[in-house]
């Protein structure tokens, strides 16, 4: 700790006159768990052992230039101290003793000590892994403790293959981003270079409440230089409010937007990156009448055709003078097209006149828009960064979760990235970036790490980046069945044969059903083993999936529930052993990974650190987890592990057959990422290392490709048609007929909406959306975050458009009630003109029924109106949807 | 020497940051604000303007509420910052009305945010309020005083807040609110507020 200064013998906050002289302390931390932004630099203030304050951390070299959150801070950081000293905080392990389960049924908790807690837990353990370790479920942990629980993967790694019973991924995460961003450039997240784009559509995403402090500098930067940025989205959300127009889509619609834009930039304006689409794309391969690619017959390449030699020649050939990209090609009596060939003629269909029919943006309006995209991405010119002379396209459109929280989004983001790619601006500055391929780098002596679910450059079939599928599963090893029915799944290691292990997957996608399955189990696939043990921390997919009383049944049917609690809150009701663990304020913790991207990569290594004293009986998870391997007897394991989830090298590596603590094992982080140089110590005084992002490695990407000759697999998809066919088949194999394969073809399409299925009586949409004080819903605790989202519109009512609501004869702050086919919720509700009039707004993550603070916000519940169910699950990507439903709404009596 | 704000309207992304921030560093009461943004929505669709208005003590030249305080509370010092010192005011709330931007709060509330159960944090930072007194912002004179800037300057998120001596020329918010046309809130008031706006 850095002393600072003394205080006077007064204070100032305005003229009270405080007889004290104590001393304030400046304690460097980090916030890490309130977004997936983070993590951000703090000081804390404290004076007499207890935090008073908190303050952006500006003091370290770099830190204002280089950490994530460029010496700033979202609103979400401070509530960390209300969040230290809630009263309502679980203050030590509790066990049930009324065996009966359920919302509002007390369950007579009755304070225990971390060692019976502790080994009760090991006890069960113990004997599920010498039977089978799949009768445990991980339940965590969810975006409130994902970078705070490095032990978490290990420990279960280590114990065995488990379960998963995860929460709002399939909902809450950008799903079609995070499978197909991956395949096509290497980007969990496809971002925006906003330091050099001029010109921006945002379509469906709330950045600014979205995407932590780091953004809000960098677009506010970006737009005082000139950049111009278009929102495009059913509500007036601060994002919209702060672009240069806002255009109000009709929801759902956004991939006809895009295909009209493709039809435009193609057949209508005719500009587009000739040499990118030559080079880096799949356009000049050549594809025949079934669909597939013409490949040689011996070599089996695919093939392209010569301009300039007037000759069919493999992709690779060095001799290839000039690609053709349009034309008809005879190949051993074949007539073959190239792919771009095919998109120019299939995407014809997709007029800007049926657009505006769908989407209700005008035709000129579209027609404006493509043409100001497509001028402003200055196609054919470089810049020169840092001596690095690169292509320059400052033009991008950036996907949000309206798009991605919808069915058919695998269509939005292929259209996307052919978008970009006529541009040219895929990885290059200005344009359509995110993707990362270094994930370990070192820098004076500092070895900085990036997130390991980027997929990166990864060479695969036909000279493109790796489309990994993977083989078709049966019978199925998950209750959500993600290894039968999405061959394009997220794995954390592509498995080679079928999936083994439900816990190979993923995390990410039809978390929901993993829920609705083993409530009712789903017509067509055999009972999944049901957990005897589930684990649970920070995630409530009673709040962040769909239908509660589906995750009410499943929760009902395991035995033995253990959760970490922060608080009492709706999972607790159904948990038998609740263990307070330390929060972030707390304990130690190296953040030492570059999380998923931003416009902006960084490279920073951070420290959390206590501030104080432990006010409870709370213990750190990581802790808790050596504990329990112990006890169970595989801590050997567990420390391998260790070694070699944080890249610990020699001689910081932990010696398996002695006894850490989390502490400890952050000493020897901070040791090895620096060479030895920077002790626990240092970090504790400094907080932070941070690195500059050298210019080649901001386009790695980009520069990669090039190197290694790599084309980016757009824009024919032909393996997704080959497993689509696949899987088609194979699905008919096993007898399941209720999960259509039509969305698997090679180019991107336009598909019905399941919105249109609804009956017409459900005549409006509701839009959820996101606050930023509370974006990912793990502070709702906090009375600060409550009192301040009501600064904000939309955040505790249901919002509706003022002439909608007078036809429908609903006034200001009126009762209403909302239905969807699913469900029904009474709510007040605000009048805007910032809407659209067949819209209504909720804002995520409402209705608590038990976490104190949260349940008095009284915010209406979009998870009860949500179907949790095959049919509304997007085919593509297992998401959920959730970002815009039907609803008819009245007024209550 | 007279510190002022500008606060940039085209930066502005109604994070609410500044208002988080100030409310944990003075450890103000449930429903008081010593800064604060206003969200609005003007026009009819689809002609409309969302915008946010931060607001705090403007910090006036003339400063009505100066001008109403019966026992000298209310007092502007050298600088151009106006404070109240807690020790003479009785909560006369003369004040608060008579402050045209609302940037006044009376404190009654003897509870904080969790009830009568009183939070360490509460119990220290409430050692630095009265009840029964006027309070608002103070420009954070704390930090001005150690070189700093108001935390609402330092932690906003879109760096929409500039802080600075409005009398020295060459200070950048003076720079700024003369190349950028700086504008007072509600001038015709004639109290001289020195928080300036950028459109």
């Amino acid at each position: 700790m850095k002393k600072l200064f003394f205080l006077p013998s007064w204070k100032y906050n305005s003229q009270k006159v405080v007889e004290e002289t104590s001393e304030e302390v400046q304690v460097p931390s980090l916030c890490d768990n309130s977004c997936i932004f983070g993590p951000c630099l703090l000081n804390i203030n404290v004076v007499n052992d207890i935090a008073v304050g908190i303050e952006p951390n500006t003091e370290g070299e770099g830190f204002k230039e280089f950490s994530r959150n460029l010496g700033s801070l979202c609103p979400k950081a401070y509530g960390w101290i209300q969040k230290l000293y809630n009263p309502h905080r679980i203050k030590n392990p509790l066990k049930r003793t009324n065996p009966e389960k359920g919302r509002g049924v007390d369950p007579g908790w009755v304070s225990i000590s971390w060692e019976e807690a502790l080994d009760t837990i090991a006890k069960k353990l113990k004997k599920i892994r010498m039977e089978d370790t799949r009768k445990v479920a991980e339940g965590g942990p969810g975006v409130g403790g994902i970078y705070s629980s490095e032990s978490w993967a290990v420990f279960f790694r280590a114990f065995g293959p488990t379960q998963l019973l995860l929460s709002g991924e399939s909902d809450k995460c950008y799903l079609g981003e995070h499978q197909w961003g991956n395949r096509i450039h290497g980007a969990m997240m496809c971002e925006s270079d906003v330091k050099h784009c001029n010109y921006l559509i945002l379509i469906g995403l709330n950045q600014v409440a979205s995407r932590g402090a780091v953004e809000g500098v960098r677009y506010a930067d970006a737009r005082e230089r000139g950049m111009k940025i278009v929102a495009i989205d059913p509500i007036c959300t601060p994002t919209a409010a702060m672009a240069d127009e806002w255009i109000p889509i009709r929801p759902g619609t956004d991939t006809a937007f895009l295909l009209a834009m493709i039809n435009v930039i193609i057949n209508e304006i005719g500009i587009y990156d000739v040499g990118f689409l030559k080079d880096m794309t799949n356009s000049p391969y050549l594809v025949k009448p079934d669909g597939y690619f013409m490949r040689d017959k011996k070599t089996k390449k695919v093939l392209v055709w010569d301009k300039g030699d007037q000759k069919i020649k493999s992709y690779d050939d060095a001799t290839i003078k000039d690609f053709a990209l349009e034309g008809t090609y005879q190949v051993e009596d074949i007539e073959c097209k190239p792919a771009f060939h095919l998109l120019k003629d299939h995407i014809k269909q997709y007029t800007v006149e049926w657009a505006e029919s769908v989407t209700d943006i005008d035709a000129v309006t579209i027609r404006r828009l493509t043409r100001e995209f497509v001028e402003n991405s200055r196609i054919g010119s470089t810049i020169n960064i840092d001596g690095l002379t690169l292509p320059y396209r400052p033009a991008n459109i950036h996907l949000g979760r309206g798009v991605e929280g919808a069915m058919g989004q695998y269509h939005a983001v292929i259209a996307n990235h052919i978008i970009a790619a006529l541009i040219g601006s895929i990885e290059v500055p200005g344009g359509h970036c995110g993707g990362i391929d270094s994930h370990r780098i070192e820098q004076n002596g500092v070895t900085f790490h990036t997130d390991p679910f980027f997929q990166g450059i990864k060479p695969g079939e036909d000279g493109m980046n790796d489309m990994q599928a993977t083989p078709f599963t049966w019978p199925p090893v998950s209750h959500g069945a993600t290894e039968v029915l999405l061959p394009f799944g997220l794995y954390s290691q592509y498995p080679d044969g079928p999936v083994k292990n439900p816990s190979d997957l993923h995390s990410g996608q039809m978390r929901h059903m993993e829920w609705a399955n083993l409530a009712n189990p789903q017509k067509g696939l055999p009972e999944s083993l049901i957990p005897e043990v589930w684990i649970r921390y920070r995630l409530n997919p009673f709040m962040s999936l769909g239908e509660p009383e589906l995750v009410a049944k499943a929760l009902k049917k395991i035995p033995f529930i253990v959760s970490f609690a922060y608080t009492e809150d709706e999972i607790t009701d159904y948990a038998d052993i609740l263990l307070p663990d330390s929060i972030e304020f707390e304990r130690y913790q190296i953040s030492f990974r570059m999380r998923l991207a931003t416009s902006k990569k960084i490279y920073q290594i951070g420290l959390q650190q206590p501030v104080a004293k432990p006010i409870h009986n709370t213990m750190d998870l990581n802790d808790v987890f050596i504990e329990l391997a112990d006890k169970i007897g595989f801590l050997d394991e567990m420390n391998m592990g260790i070694n070699i989830s944080l890249d610990l090298k020699d001689p910081y590596k932990l010696d398996p057959d002695k006894k850490y603590t989390w502490e400890e094992v952050v000493y020897r982080q901070c040791k090895s990422y620096t060479n030895g140089t920077y002790d626990l110590e240092w970090f504790k005084k400094n907080g932070a290392l941070v690195g500059k992002v050298p210019v080649e490695d901001e386009y790695e990407i980009h520069l990669k490709m090039k190197e290694k000759k790599l084309r980016y697999p757009i824009p024919y998809m032909e393996k997704v048609k080959r497993e689509g066919e696949k899987l088609a088949k194979n699905l008919i194999k096993v007898g399941i007929d209720w999960w259509p394969t039509d969305e698997y073809v090679p180019l991107p399409a336009y598909f019905p909406q399941i919105l249109d299925e609804v009956p017409s009586e459900y005549d409006l949409y509701i839009i959820n959306t996101r606050v930023i004080t509370d974006s990912w819903g793990n502070n709702l605790q906090l009375p600060w975050i409550d009192e301040l989202g009501r600064h904000l519109q939309g955040y505790a009512n249901i919002t509706m458009h003022e002439d909608t609501a007078k036809a429908k004869g609903i006034k200001n702050e009126d009762t209403v009630w909302v239905e969807t086919p699913v469900d029904k919720i009474k709510h007040k509700v605000k009048l805007t003109q910032g809407i659209r009039p067949d819209c209504l707004q909720i804002i995520g993550m409402g209705g608590h029924w038990k976490m104190p603070i949260a349940k008095d916000a009284n915010r209406p519940s979009h998870s009860r109106l949500t179907p949790m169910n095959y049919k509304w699950t997007d085919k593509m990507t297992g998401g959920m949807q959730s970002s815009a439903l039907k609803c008819k709404i009245y007024k209550a009596s | 020497m007279r510190y002022g704000m500008v606060i940039d309207l085209k930066r502005c992304v109604g994070c609410m940051s500044c208002v988080m921030a100030c409310k944990v560093k003075n450890g103000t009461k449930p429903d008081i604000f010593w800064a604060r943004v206003e969200d609005q929505i003007t026009g009819r669709y689809p002609s409309v303007n969302r915008s946010f208005l931060p607001l705090l003590c403007m910090h006036c030249n003339n400063p009505p509420c100066v001008d109403v305080c019966p026992t000298g509370a209310s007092y502007k010092r050298e600088d151009g910052i106006v404070l109240i010192d807690y020790d003479k005011c009785m909560g006369c709330r003369y004040c608060v009305i008579a402050c045209p931007y609302g940037a006044r709060y009376f404190n009654g509330s003897k509870t904080g945010y969790f009830g009568d159960e009183v939070t360490l944090y509460e119990e220290a930072k409430y050692e630095e309020h009265s009840i029964g007194v006027v309070e608002k912002c103070n420009l954070c004179i704390d930090r001005i005083e150690k070189g700093k800037q108001p935390l609402c300057v330092e932690t906003c998120i879109a760096k929409a807040r500039h802080f600075g001596d409005l009398d020295d020329p060459k200070s950048e918010v003076s720079q700024l609110i003369g190349s950028r046309r700086g504008k007072q809130l509600n001038p015709e008031f004639d109290t001289e507020p020195s928080i300036y706006y950028l459109r």
